[in-house]
């Protein structure tokens, strides 16, 4: 069913010769896939091959001490949350989200149909929540499980916790679609929670058709989010920075290396041994 | 004599011998002094004067075992005419099992059954008694047919319902085995009749099972080999492809081209495990993108041990690098997974310098004894007879100490071997062992450290 043929580099050379091989480019590009997910529908689902779009998300918990409020059962209030990593609106890419939390609470699994993607609750209790991402049906049918610790108590024990600044756990990730269809691609191109590469040129795509509208009183982006001061910063630069560090190190110890062995190598040698 | 020569010189070990000629009694047995001790003919002649006196006698005896007056003779040894007493030995062995029979209170009360009479019962009681509990005769000789599982059930129940009731507080009871264990009718006919299929089956099934197992067996290890097979292709295809790395630059003593070449060969050996990886992910549809990285890692770290795996990790930590990226964009990942595989060619060029650097030091100690070599060994401005004095100053290791001693210690031989041939070797060398040392000992340190 799936025509899967071309290895990335045919893209550059089609890239150059634009007239004549536009015609040749939307084989080699699309591919046409009958998956397992899809056969329901009985519809062909064309899919951008060599285009992954990501949809940079963050996902966490921020847990406030209760005080003088607190009691037995319930000492923090806490917030289970995904957000764009920029704080953009994910309700175009996501379709719901479910919360998975503890047994002992009321109705565990908590189900969010819209933005903001979110479940406060009050407990006491340090467990793992089970996030899972659903997503609209031109997008992907299948789920995507993330995994989250939730932590109430801050790292350093000094003194008796402050309501005022709460233990904020944030996780970067990044949602891959590696393979999206034409109507998604086509949905989210220009969308500012979606990573979009450069698209090939030739690439055409059906005019987009919009999923299920959003309530219009909400905004579904996080940007003016009530907690969104405690949002952490994620920059790849850091990051970035010290890896290219890490590997010039590396390289030249490398060099070095490389150097010591062929000169072991170079040196005359007697006729070696059997054996 | 022949063996004697054979032999090459009979080994010297004393024996007592009875005989004269020990030379030839050496020869019958090869040398080897004889397993069993001679016996002594003489002593074989002498009887030791005995104080008993002893007759067979044909005695009649009696025997506590029988019931009946039957009496029996058998021959017996009288000593010194005294007849023996006691029982009958044999007496001692007519064993019998302990049968609590019921009274027919207890019968109406506790044992009564539908399918068994109390006649029956009565009947299977007295075989058994008589036969202690032999069912397969019993069954042979109960009067209705009855199978042998229906007996014994019948039977065990009886006597489990009757301790029971007789004890019906007490712990011991509790603990005995009627109570503990009661006969189960279906599981041992069918454990029967299982044993009975085993026992019955044909010589061509016996055949077709163990041929069906054989064939499992194969499959699975055919499975482990690939699997061995995959790993060892990998580490060929490393090792092809560092020795890659060294021929391609044989005599140059500081070339730049090197360092592209070792990340380069790397990278085009693990991109067929990105490639695969990368096949598989699409299938996913949607995944994030950590995932990903862990699946990449894995598929690269796949051909290392355990051990590489640590250090590789290790090094990551050293050089400050987070091991899961706190930002896992795309090109941060793609950075990380770079610097995975940069790290592993260090480990592996490191690796390949031990080795080189240990077969260097083996070839010394062979009989050939070569002055090349790593350098540090010849490196004393000319003064062919101090080579072998060990080298400790520019030594950074304990790994080098050691050799240091080896090298000691085998002096001789190698001295010995040199001769001329270190003469016209060590002038030609000079100068570029001279070169090399300076940048060994540089680097060293920091090779060593890492």
């Amino acid at each position: 069913m799936s025509q899967s043929q071309t290895l990335p580099l045919k893209r550059h050379q089609d890239e150059n010769p634009r007239d004549d091989d536009s015609s040749d480019i939307k084989p080699s590009r699309l591919k046409i896939s009958l998956p397992s997910e899809d056969s329901d529908k009985k519809i062909l689902i064309k899919r951008v091959k060599d285009v992954g779009i990501c949809v940079p998300i963050v996902y966490g918990t921020i847990a406030f001490f209760l005080g003088r409020k607190a009691s037995e059962s319930q000492s923090h209030k806490w917030t289970v949350y995904v957000r764009g990593a920029s704080n953009e609106d994910l309700s175009a890419v996501v379709k719901r989200v479910v919360f998975q939390l503890h047994p002992s609470f009321n109705n565990p699994t908590r189900v969010v149909e819209s933005p903001p993607f979110e479940i406060s609750e009050c407990g006491w209790g340090e467990f793992e929540i089970a996030i899972t991402l659903f997503f609209h049906s031109d997008a992907c049918e299948k789920q995507l499980d993330l995994y989250h610790h939730l932590k109430l108590y801050p790292e350093d024990e000094s003194g008796p916790q402050n309501t005022k600044r709460p233990v904020v756990i944030e996780s970067y990730n990044e949602v891959v679609f590696p393979e999206p269809s034409e109507a998604f691609l086509a949905r989210v191109q220009n969308h500012p929670a979606v990573v979009v590469p450069r698209l090939p040129d030739g690439l055409n795509l059906p005019s987009p058709v919009p999923v299920e509208p959003m309530n219009d009183k909400e905004r579904g982006d996080t940007k003016d989010h009530p907690l969104n001061h405690w949002f952490l910063n994620f920059s790849e630069a850091d990051e970035l920075l010290k890896l290219a560090a890490a590997r010039q190190q590396v390289q030249a110890h490398i060099v070095k290396l490389g150097r010591q062995l062929t000169l072991m190598e170079g040196l005359p040698q007697s006729k070696q041994p059997s054996g | 004599m022949d063996v004697k020569n054979i032999l090459g010189g009979l080994p010297n070990f004393s024996f007592p011998l009875q005989e004269k000629n020990s030379s030839e009694v050496c020869a019958l047995t090869g040398g080897f002094a004889p397993l069993m001790p001679a016996v002594d003919l003489s002593l074989l002649k002498k009887k030791p004067p005995s104080d008993k006196k002893v007759i067979w006698r044909w005695l009649p005896f009696k025997n506590s075992a029988r019931k009946d007056d039957l009496q029996l003779h058998h021959w017996i040894q009288v000593v010194n005419g005294v007849p023996p007493t006691g029982d009958y030995s044999f007496a001692k062995y007519n064993k019998s099992v302990d049968i609590t029979r019921y009274t027919d209170e207890e019968y109406e009360k506790y044992l009564a059954n539908p399918k068994w009479t109390k006649e029956e019962t009565d009947q299977l009681f007295d075989l058994c008694e008589r036969f202690n509990l032999r069912f397969i005769v019993i069954a042979d000789r109960f009067p209705s047919s009855r199978t042998v599982e229906e007996l014994k059930d019948r039977y065990y129940s009886v006597s489990r319902a009757m301790l029971i009731a007789r004890n019906p507080s007490s712990t011991d009871v509790a603990m005995d085995p009627l109570v503990q264990e009661p006969y189960n009718v279906s599981q041992e006919m069918e454990r029967k009749r299982a044993q009975s299929l085993i026992l019955s089956q044909t010589k061509q099934q016996e055949r077709r099972d163990e041929e069906v197992l054989a064939e499992a067996k194969r499959i699975a290890e055919l499975r482990i080999m690939t699997k061995v097979d995959l790993e060892s292709e990998l580490d060929v295809a490393s090792k092809a492809c560092a020795n890659v790395t060294e021929r391609a630059n044989p005599g140059e003593t500081v070339s730049p081209s090197n360092t592209e070449l070792p990340p380069i060969v790397v990278s085009s050996m693990t991109s067929t495990d990105n490639a695969s990886t990368i096949a598989s992910l699409r299938m996913l549809y949607v995944y994030s993108r950590t995932y990903a990285l862990g699946q990449m890692v894995q598929s690269a770290s796949s051909s290392a041990g355990l051990r590489t795996i640590k250090r590789v990790d290790q090094t990551l930590q050293e050089l400050g690098v987070n091991l899961k990226p706190r930002v896992p964009t795309k090109t941060v990942c793609a950075e990380h997974l770079e610097l995975r595989n940069e790290i592993l060619t260090l480990l592996n060029l490191q690796k390949q310098l031990q080795n080189k650097e240990v077969e260097g030091s083996s070839f010394r100690d062979g009989s050939h004894c070569e002055t090349t070599g790593t350098p540090k060994r010849l490196h004393r401005g000319g003064d062919q007879d101090l080579t072998f004095v060990p080298d400790n100053t520019s030594s950074g290791g304990e790994r080098i100490g050691k050799r240091d001693q080896k090298r000691k210690s085998l002096n001789k031989f190698c001295m010995l071997s040199l001769g001329g041939n270190r003469n016209g070797v060590a002038i030609c060398g000079a100068l570029l062992i001279g070169i090399v040392n300076l940048v060994l000992s540089s680097s060293e340190l920091n090779y060593w450290q890492f």
